[in-house]
């Protein structure tokens, strides 16, 4: 299992049942035990985190503590110094030692000194007439290419004031040589040359300080009766007007397809997709999900491939379906699954990010967020084989339309069994299946309730105490019967626990039914619970 | 959005009425303290934190616009408070009863087992540690604190798909610093343990 797979099941592990899932994900789930025991063992470290015990105090302690606090507020004094670290304002945005600070995006109505985006801005429109565009070497003859002269910080922009200041220069040098004599020039050059004599000398009536037009009695280039003479000055400042306009035009053509910075280029995409939401609304224009640069293995994708892959893949038969009629979603239940669905459309696929510029890369949430909606075109052709499981109704979410779409990581998990073989029939019932376990033994459990403690704390609505749940679980998995007993039974909270308990798919086993006595703790919910 | 009473609270705070301010202070003085808890590493740099935190917020809370919960501004000022006081003591110092690790809960496991799980906290909280700042940031609000990924976006300052990303990666880190057996302990921990008292 490759660093790829795993963190597109750390990633997974948001999806609620009735969202897609990643197809390579759903696949491994289903063939590779190796999959779900890491799956398994990612919900088991989450688990551990979201019911991490607080550490507890007296109230008396409590209020103790808030009076001496109070008693120590007052302002800021003056004069006060502060170290470097110290200096760092709290109430801006944390800056992280290890962050790109590329990653950071504070909204644009926060200020921030030390936008590295306004830096970079500033530095791609400077303008050639701002501070600093004139070199502070002394101009560069004609000779040779201009472009010799924009450098890579350079806007692309020309100062014309220095052109003509160069230009003036070049005509002053060309005028203490001494004129050749053979050299020959084109017919149609004094011609062109006439016209664009009389040009400049119609502009040069309007004097400015931009172009200068130099004496014509300075021309020296070309052996010709005086009359015939053409001033070259202007000459050499028009052609290199034109010389520099043409690589002005070059220039801009190459930057705009070549990066500016490689930070700017790797970042750019991430940065700005998730600042607009038109673009994650934006309709996949293909089903695979994962942006080639940065999947190394092919994208999962495609319709033709997942039907005949997923279509002998063994499935759960369902022995006999639930005897409680799946009831509707409760509510609270409801709304966090929402709410973890809208979290999970930008993680439960998420592709694996580009090679990083440094340690920890930037996500691609707009890839992350198309995935989710190229996914169910590349899965609805797998439900539709025979082979299909009939999965209850229930199990498949509130939300509907689930008949086609792919399981929650859940359920897949507790599809195959750790030391199953990936293409084990399965047309025998449970009990009928040896490598199945006798009975499911306490991790099985936890592992598939635990989770719920989100949903139950939901249900619970702010309330807290303790749900014992006596749970009835059939050898296919499913739940046959969930009675609550405690403070809630007989309440609305009590019916919305019962639900999400009757929705719960556990991992198949022998024996016919196990029945298991399951305290939901209900913790005071933290702020803005999840 | 603040609640109208947390909005009467806080324009009479902003007014200059400490009793004010005391009464925000005791809606949010434990989950402020929790998060430094598990930012700091020690109780008593948490008992730091959550002071300074209050302090700051008091210095500045006209500068509250109510457009947020005010519980992601105190959260915000927790975790730049608790990242500048980590920097300056440039070497973590966690108790060695550490306050994060339930004590075993021997109800209903036997003492082995729950000696195993009190280990198993003991390498998660070493794990998070071991974590980088932003990893170990997003993941204690996510994860511990179970703030929505939203208003993790909107305390640290960037995407909802960083924040999904560095859970996504926080996860995978934990994962390969856990041991297994560690993680087959967490696995069967019961809902709640002890809470480990002070």
């Amino acid at each position: 299992m490759d660093d790829d797979l795993r963190l597109k099941i750390a990633a997974s592990l948001d999806a609620v049942a009735d969202a897609p899932m990643d197809p390579a994900v759903a696949r491994a789930l289903e063939s590779d035990p190796d999959a779900v025991a890491y799956a398994r063992e990612l919900r088991a470290i989450e688990s551990a985190l979201t019911r991490w015990p607080t550490p507890e105090r007296a109230a008396a302690e409590w209020d103790a503590r808030a009076e001496a606090l109070l008693a120590a507020l007052g302002p800021e004094p003056k004069g006060r110094r502060r170290s470097g670290v110290e200096a760092r304002d709290p109430l801006a945005f944390p800056t992280f030692d290890d962050e790109n600070p590329m990653e950071s995006q504070p909204a644009m109505s926060e200020p921030n000194d030390h936008d590295p985006d306004l830096d970079n801005l500033t530095a791609l429109t400077r303008t050639s007439l701002g501070p600093g565009a004139i070199p502070s070497t002394p101009p560069r003859s004609l000779g040779g290419s201009i472009t010799d002269d924009i450098d890579d910080t350079s806007s692309g922009l020309v100062d014309i004031k220095q052109l003509a200041e160069m230009a003036r220069k070049e005509a002053e040098a060309e005028a203490a040589k001494p004129a050749p004599a053979t050299r020959e020039v084109p017919k149609t050059q004094p011609i062109a040359q006439a016209e664009i004599e009389k040009k400049i000398e119609a502009k040069s009536t309007k004097k400015d300080d931009v172009m200068v037009t130099p004496a014509r009695a300075a021309s020296p280039t070309v052996a010709e009766p005086p009359p015939k003479r053409a001033n070259t000055g202007p000459l050499w400042a028009l052609g290199g007007v034109a010389l520099t306009a043409g690589a002005f035009f070059l220039f801009n053509g190459t930057r705009s397809e070549s990066p500016t910075t490689p930070a700017m280029n790797a970042e750019t995409p991430a940065a700005t997709a998730p600042a607009t939401p038109e673009a994650t609304t934006a309709p996949a224009p293909t089903p695979s999900a994962e942006p080639s640069a940065a999947a190394p293995e092919p994208a999962p994708a495609a319709p033709a491939e997942a039907a005949p892959e997923s279509a002998p893949t063994p499935a759960p038969v369902v022995a006999a379906p639930p005897p409680a009629a799946p009831e509707p979603a409760p509510t609270p239940a409801r709304e966090e699954a929402r709410a973890r669905a809208h979290h999970t459309t930008t993680t439960a696929a998420a592709p694996t990010p580009p090679p990083p510029p440094r340690a920890e890369p930037r996500p691609e949430p707009h890839a992350a967020r198309e995935a989710p909606r190229a996914a169910p075109a590349t899965t609805q052709a797998a439900p539709a084989a025979p082979a299909a499981p009939s999965r209850p109704a229930a199990s498949t979410g509130a939300a509907g339309g689930g008949e086609g779409r792919p399981q929650s990581i859940d359920e897949l998990m507790g599809r195959v069994a750790p030391g199953a073989r990936p293409a084990a029939p399965a047309a025998a019932a449970p009990a009928a299946q040896p490598d199945l376990p006798e009975r499911l033994n306490r991790s099985a459990i936890t592992g598939t309730l635990a989770p719920l403690n989100g949903a139950v704390r939901a249900c619970a609505q702010g309330q807290t105490g303790t749900a014992p749940v006596n749970i009835t679980i059939g050898n296919d998995g499913n739940v046959r019967n969930a009675a609550l007993s405690g403070q809630f039974a007989g309440t609305p909270v009590g019916e919305c626990i019962t639900g999400v308990v009757r929705r719960a798919h556990f991992p198949q086993f022998r024996n016919p039914t196990q029945t298991v006595m399951y305290p939901f703790v209900i913790l005071p919910p933290g702020p803005g619970g999840r | 959005m603040a609640t109208p009473e947390e909005e009467q609270w806080l324009d009479r705070a902003r007014a200059g009425d400490r009793a004010a301010f005391g009464r925000l202070v005791r809606q949010h003085h434990r989950r402020v303290w929790r998060l430094a808890l598990h930012l700091a590493g020690s109780a008593g740099d948490a008992d730091d934190v959550t002071q300074e935190t209050f302090l700051r917020a008091w210095r500045a809370i006209e500068r509250f616009d109510g457009r947020a919960d005010l519980f992601t501004w105190l959260y915000r000022i927790t975790v730049n408070v608790a990242l500048n006081l980590r920097r300056q003591r440039k070497r973590v110092t966690t108790d060695i009863d550490d306050p994060r690790v339930p004590e075993p809960v021997s109800d209903g496991v036997s003492p082995a087992v729950a000696a195993e799980q009190t280990q198993a906290y003991r390498h998660l909280a070493a794990a998070l540690d071991g974590l980088s700042e932003s990893l170990r940031t997003t993941m204690v609000l996510a994860c511990v604190e179970q703030v929505p990924y939203k208003d993790i976006a909107g305390i640290l300052g960037c995407s909802e798909g960083t924040v999904a990303w560095r859970v996504h990666e926080a996860r995978r880190r934990l994962r390969a610093a856990l041991p297994d057996d560690a993680v087959s302990a967490l696995g069967e921990a019961p809902p709640t343990g002890g809470p480990r008292g002070r």
